[in-house]
This record gives structure tokens, sequence and C-alpha cells, in this order.
């Protein structure tokens, strides 16, 4: 008797002589028994922030080993966050961020072709803005931007028409690409890098709100052997407001050709006068945010209203620019006599996070 | 004996506008009273208890709304409060204050020791809001965490925001603490709260934390972790987040309205008391527009009759001994000697007007020279980013923006941390804002 009581007890404690029991009956008990380990939790929790059950879960699976319960929970956040986003998905999500990618600050130089410039912008929502101020939520939308960016020269335009630089990047293939890293980060290695979809769940996992990608669009060149000739160039631009300097509440990009026998040169692409420009029309579009490029692309204005006023608030080359010197078009005008170069405003986006996301989803699909 | 008749004309639209001030207040505690002189006669001569500003922060699915809900179910069964369900705070209706639209869902409730309006908002910019129209400034706040998920990575935004609104006195609820069945993962997550509550500069060591179930409260079961944890978390609250000084209890102050000469007696400064109270012969400070200048108040005056004492909410005129009409000016302030100070920088929360709120349509940029109105006064303001903000010269304020800012005045006038502020432009509000902290 007195054996026994001793005995039984040590047998539960030793986790070599627990492996014995082998069926899932014993196998339940035995999860009672293993005394968890709090340091392990808690440095558990720190390192991957799942919930406090989960990382319990997998130190006790794992008889509180850390090596294999962390990447039990770094394999099981993409089954279980699929669950969890299952079950968060009817809810409405429209805080979130716009994020956007220029080539000039990615590294990556294979997508700095032919020296052209690119920008891809997307947005990502969650439900609060809780979480669309929390670091690993923002950094996550840098990284889907600088995947768009990193997509988008292998797309080929669906539109034909030159005037549509800044085309929709299909959602569908954008979640199944590998998710780039932070471009602060050192590691390049793509082959370890989950999909973006994958990475979706795992950040639901986590941050336990609705997240979901709702859009993206990059610079496409529309066709290379007409478009980016001898004498003519394309730049991209970009401006983010309201947040970091990849991820915001409003993001525009503005694209550019330069035009003339100096277009190509290098030293012109780099210099200050050319990088400030598109930074500045970036800027006007985000801060002033016009509907057309210039006017002969407004189709109809209503009536009653001023027709000069209309212009001057909706069309970009008409609005005051932002950096004073006149209009767009007139600062522009000086810039080429300058430069020696022809400057053109070739396409240009403006997204708000959440824009238009209380309306329908019919409406809405119609209207994107 | 002086006499204001000439001036009471001047000087209704102002009691009009007081009167537009405080009518909120008045009919909630007009209502409260109303209550209780029905509910029993033993109440009837009792003073207002105290009154506090609360609101509960946390994840979406922690059960801060649950909580709210079970709050006031609890309290209602004291006939403290009236039951609010979930549903109906969870829809936090969009309301106006100062022009700004908010989302916030209110509910009111008073335990034994003091009275409660409790705010509960969808998300970090309503709380802003709130704190700079004043519309629910909170004096402290429940931070609600799910003993199932333990804090989240959002819960640093929630301490941030705390911080931000001027919160230091929190009280932690680790809620849905039947679903997890072992009391060392209970004292993990609460010495994790604990942790991350200090490294945020709270008291972490001796913030009360709570634990129970809020669904449990509301669904009437397990009263040890339901109604009993409940009672626990309002007695909490009651004894760790302190009553704020009341207006009447601060150092007097009031703002200068309008200047006269009474022929025989002197100069006379008519305004509104903003706090404190004030009696006849005392030593005052006239502060703002230059050095402070010291006086005696000789006398008081309010609706014609000369008075003893002034208080907070009055609205008196004040006769001031050796002091010539030219010397005072509307915008400056009187005020108990070496209560206030006059600064001309300062650090401010503004938040920017929509243009469907009445607000600007485009952005401003650095060096922006509005109109910034407070108190009585209105001067020329100069808005810049804070030092450190990288590339201010390309940065913009957007309509819809909250964004902190150093206000930077053509002349020093009476401002400290608290005061609120409109900044307007040609006729138009641009935003509105409240101070921060002094700088120079």
């Amino acid at each position: 008797m007195f054996q026994i009581s001793r005995k039984f007890p040590l047998a539960f404690l030793s986790p070599s002589r627990s492996y014995l029991f082998s069926s899932p009956i014993n196998a339940n008990r035995l999860y009672t028994t293993i005394k968890l380990n709090l340091k392990l939790l808690q440095q558990l929790r720190q390192e991957t922030q799942v919930s406090i059950t989960k990382a319990k879960e997998a130190l006790i699976k794992h008889d509180n080993d850390y090596e294999i319960a962390l990447s039990w929970i770094l394999e099981d956040s993409k089954t279980s966050g699929v669950a969890k986003a299952e079950k968060l998905k009817g809810r409405i999500a429209k805080e979130g961020l716009i994020g956007i990618a220029l080539t000039n600050s990615l590294k990556e130089k294979e997508i700095m072709d032919m020296g052209n410039t690119r920008g891809a912008i997307i947005e990502v929502n969650c439900e609060t803005d809780f979480v669309s101020r929390n670091t690993l939520f923002q950094k996550f939308v840098t990284q889907i931007a600088s995947t768009s960016l990193l997509l988008s020269s292998d797309i080929t335009p669906i539109s034909s028409s030159s005037s549509t630089f800044i085309q929709p990047i299909p959602l569908s293939l954008l979640q199944s690409s590998p998710l780039l890293p932070h471009p602060s980060s050192t590691s390049s290695d793509l082959s370890l890098a989950t999909t973006v979809q994958e990475s979706t769940v795992e950040l639901v996992g986590k941050l336990g709100e609705n997240i979901s990608l709702r859009r993206a669009e990059a610079v496409v060149f529309p066709d290379t052997s007409n478009v980016i000739n001898e004498d003519s160039y394309i730049l991209t631009g970009g401006y983010i407001h309201g947040g970091d300097s990849f991820t915001g509440k409003i993001g525009g990009l503005v694209v550019i050709k330069l035009l003339g026998k100096l277009a190509k040169q290098n030293s012109l692409h780099s210099s200050e006068q050319i990088t400030k420009l598109l930074r500045n029309l970036a800027r006007q579009v985000v801060g002033f945010n016009p509907k057309y490029i210039n006017e002969n692309n407004i189709k109809t204005i209503q009536d009653g209203i001023n027709k000069n006023d209309y212009i001057k608030e909706n069309v970009l080359l008409n609005q005051d620019f932002i950096i004073g010197g006149g209009s767009v078009k007139d600062v522009i005008k000086e810039k080429e006599k300058e430069l020696g170069v022809g400057i053109e405003i070739v396409d240009f986006k403006r997204w708000e996070r959440g824009e238009g996301i209380e309306e329908s989803k019919g409406t809405l699909l119609r209207r994107l | 004996m002086y006499s204001l008749r000439t001036t009471s004309t001047r000087l209704q639209p102002c009691v009009r506008s007081v009167l537009a001030h405080t009518s909120k207040k008045c009919l909630n505690s007009s209502v409260r009273r109303f209550n209780r002189f029905y509910a029993t006669e033993s109440t009837k001569f009792q003073r207002g208890k105290p009154h506090i500003n609360i609101g509960t922060i946390g994840h979406v699915d922690h059960g801060k709304t649950t909580l709210t809900a079970a709050i006031t179910k609890c309290l209602a069964r004291k006939g403290q409060a009236q039951f609010r369900d979930y549903g109906e705070i969870d829809k936090a209706p969009e309301e106006k204050a100062r022009g700004i639209t908010i989302a916030t869902a209110h509910v009111e409730y008073e335990t034994d020791a003091r009275h409660y309006a409790h705010v509960d908002c969808p998300g970090h910019a309503d709380y802003i809001k709130n704190m700079i129209t004043g519309a629910a400034q909170m004096d402290g706040a429940i931070i609600v965490v799910s003993a199932t998920d333990g804090q989240m990575p959002q819960t640093r935004e929630h301490l941030l925001l705390a911080r931000q609104v001027g919160v230091s006195n929190l009280v932690v609820f680790i809620n849905k603490v039947d679903a997890v069945d072992d009391p060392e993962m209970l004292e993990l997550v609460e010495m994790e709260m604990r942790e991350l509550l200090t490294q945020y500069g709270f008291d972490g060591e001796n913030a009360p934390i709570i634990q129970g179930s809020a669904l449990a409260a509301l669904e009437g079961r397990d009263p040890e972790i339901g109604e009993k944890a409940i009672e626990k978390l309002m007695d909490a609250v009651d004894k760790h987040i302190p009553t704020p000084v009341r207006d009447l209890d601060k150092p007097f102050l009031m703002s200068i309205e309008d200047v006269f000469s009474i022929s025989g007696r002197g100069t006379v400064a008519t305004g509104r008391v903003e706090r404190g109270t004030i009696t006849k012969g005392a030593e005052i400070e006239i502060v703002g527009m230059g050095p402070p200048t010291k006086t005696t108040l000789t006398g008081i005056e309010m609706f014609h009759k000369e008075l003893e004492k002034g208080m907070a909410g009055d609205n008196m005129g004040a006769l001031l001994r050796g002091i010539k009409r030219e010397q005072i000016r509307r915008g400056q302030v009187i005020a108990a000697p070496g209560t206030v100070k006059s600064h001309k920088k300062f650090m401010a929360q503004l938040y920017v007007l929509t243009k469907e709120e009445g607000g600007r349509h485009t952005p401003f940029m650095q060096n922006y020279r509005p109109q910034m109105y407070f108190r009585t006064s209105d001067v020329t303001v100069t808005l810049t980013y804070p030092t450190g903000t990288e590339n201010p010269e390309e940065k913009m304020v957007m309509p819809g923006d909250n964004v902190e800012l150093i206000c930077d005045l053509v002349h020093d006038m009476a401002v400290e941390p608290g005061v609120r502020f409109t900044v307007r432009e040609g006729g138009k509000t641009v935003g509105t804002g409240v101070v921060t902290e002094i700088i120079e």
C-alpha cells in the first residue's frame, strides 16, 4: 500500500516513463499531470504572440520542449487560423491601412527593369484602428505592397490602352504568392516564406480580427516595345499620408513619362529635381484628390456647377500646386524648360482606406 | 453702487452660451435627482455623489461590451443603474460634439460611493475625439483582457491610448475565467498584464486586477465569478480611481469677457467664473498679454446686486483696485495669485474637421497661421510639427486627422494643460483641440 502510493506519482512525474502510456485515454491523463513550465510559456508567448491557451497546448503536447513547441505553433497557426478567419469573415472590416511600394525603395535589383520605376498600392482592412496602429499589422501591409510590386513585373497588362499604367493585380494570384520580407529585414531568403494567404491567416490568429486584403494595383507597362522606346522613360512617384513611410490612411501613386533626347539619362532620373517633383505630384494627388489628369478627360459636368471652378478643383493639371508656383501645369512647364525634357503625367491613383466599404458588396464591386 | 445695467444686454449672449454649455449636465443631474426622490424618502436630502467618468478599453472579442452591460445589470438590482443590454451598447450611436462626429455608447450608473458616466467606443479615434472635445473625458479606465487569450499585440495600443487621453489610473478585468481551468494560467495572464502596465508607465505592481466572467454576471449564474466579481471590480474602481477635483474646489479663475469703467468706482471686468470661489477683498492676479498684475478685488456684482462671494459658474462683475480700463483686456484672466501662468508655446492634440463637418476641403502644411479661440481670447497661432518629426516640410494635415502639433501664439496667454480651444480661419472652424503640454 505504502509502496504503491509512492510509486505512482513518481511514474507520472517522470517524462521518460510517461511515454510508456500510449493509449489516447492515458495520453489525456498525461497532459494534466505534466507540470507546465510557466517560464517557457511566457517566452513562447513573447516570441510568437499566440494566445495563452495555444501556447499552453503547444508546451503540454510536447512535454515542455521549447523548440518542438515553437515549430508546432508555427505549423499549427496556418491551419488553426483558418477556422478563426472563417469565423470572423462576416464581420465588417473598414479600418486598416493603405500600403505603397516603389521600385527605388526596394533592394531587389531584378525588378529595376531597364531603369524604369514602378510602384504598387494596396489596401488591407481590419476591424479597429487599434489593430491598424499595431506594428505587426503595419509590417504585414508593407510586405504585401512589396510583394505586389514584385508580382507586377510578371503581369501582362489587361488593357492595351496606354493611358492606364496602373492596373489591378488579381487577388487570387497575390494570395498564393510568397510574402516578401519587410524592406528593413536583412534576410532575402524566399524559400522559407509563407504565402500571402497563409500569412493573413496567421495574423488573424494573433490579432483576432477579420483581416482582409481588399485590393491591389501596380504600375504595368502596357506594351514594352511601343511605350518604352528610344526617347521616353517611365517614372513612378508615391506618397502616403497618416502613418509611417510605407503605410497610412491615404495613399497615392503618380506615373510620369519623360520625353526627348535626355529622357533616358540616369543622372536625370535620380536628380533631386525629378525625385522631388514625383514626390510632390503624388502628394498633390493625396492632398487635393483630383479626379482627372487633364480637362479633356472630363465627360460631363453637372448643370449648375461653374465649369472653371470644377476644373480647378478636380483636374490635376489645373489644380494649384501644393508647393506653390501656380498650377501643376505651370510648374511642370517650368521644370521642362529647366531640365530640357518633356514631362507628361500619364496615370495616377488615390486610395483612402475603408472608402465605400459601408456600401453593399454588389455596388462596391461595380464601382471598382 | 456701480451698476451693470448698461452691460446687461452684452452679457446676455454669454449667459445663453453658458446655459447651452451646461444644459446637458444639468439635465443629467436633474434626472438623477428625480429618480432618487421617488426611490426612497430617506435619500431626499442627500447631496449628489461625486461624479467620475470612466471607459472600457479592450479587444473586440474580450467582452468589454458584455462587461459594461453586466455592470449595469448588477447595479440595476440595487436601483443604482438602468440595465442596458449588449445590443444597445454595442451599437455605439454616432453623436455630434462641437460639430464632430463621434461613435460613443454612454452608460450611466452609480455605486454606493460615486456616480459614474461610462463610455464605450469602437475605436482609438473615437476616444481621442472624446478627449479633445471634452464630450467624455475619462478619469480612469477598465482594461478588459480575456483569460483564454491573455494580452494581445494590440493591448499595447490600448495602453498607449489610455496614456494619450490622460488616464493614469487603470483597473484590469480578466474576463472569461470560467473558460480556463488552470489557476496558474490566470496568474500568468495577470503577471503579463502587470509587466505590460509597468512597461507603459502605469503602476503595474499596484493596479487592481479582478478576475471574473462578465457573461456569467449578465446571465445571473456562478455568482463567485459573476455578480461578485463585478462587485469587486466596481469596488476597485471606487477605490483606485481618484475623484477628480471639482471645479468649485480649484483655485479661482475668471476669463475676462468685457471691461468697463464705472465713474466714481473704478474698473470692472466681467466674465464667467470658470473655477473656484472668490470673496470680496481677495488678492488676485491678472494674467496674459505681458507680465501679470497683482491687485485686490474690491467688489463683486451679479444681477445688479453686490455679493460677498463669487463661485464657479457665476457670471460676475469684478471691481478691481487701482486698475485703469486700458490696463486690462478681454482674453486675460483674473486668477488666484500664482495659480496660472502665461505662455506662448505649447503642445496640443488637434482634430481637424472634415468637409462634411464644416471644416476645410484641403490639407494645410507646417507653419499654418489660423486664429486660436480659447476661453474668451482669440489669438493668431503658428502650427508646426513636434521636434523629431521626419520630413516636416513635406507633411500635410488633412481634414479628418488627429494630430499632435506645436502651437506658437503671437503673444502670451494664460494657458495650461487641459484647456480646450478651436482653430478658425476666415469665419470657418478648422479644428478643435486641447492643450497637452506647456513648452515655454
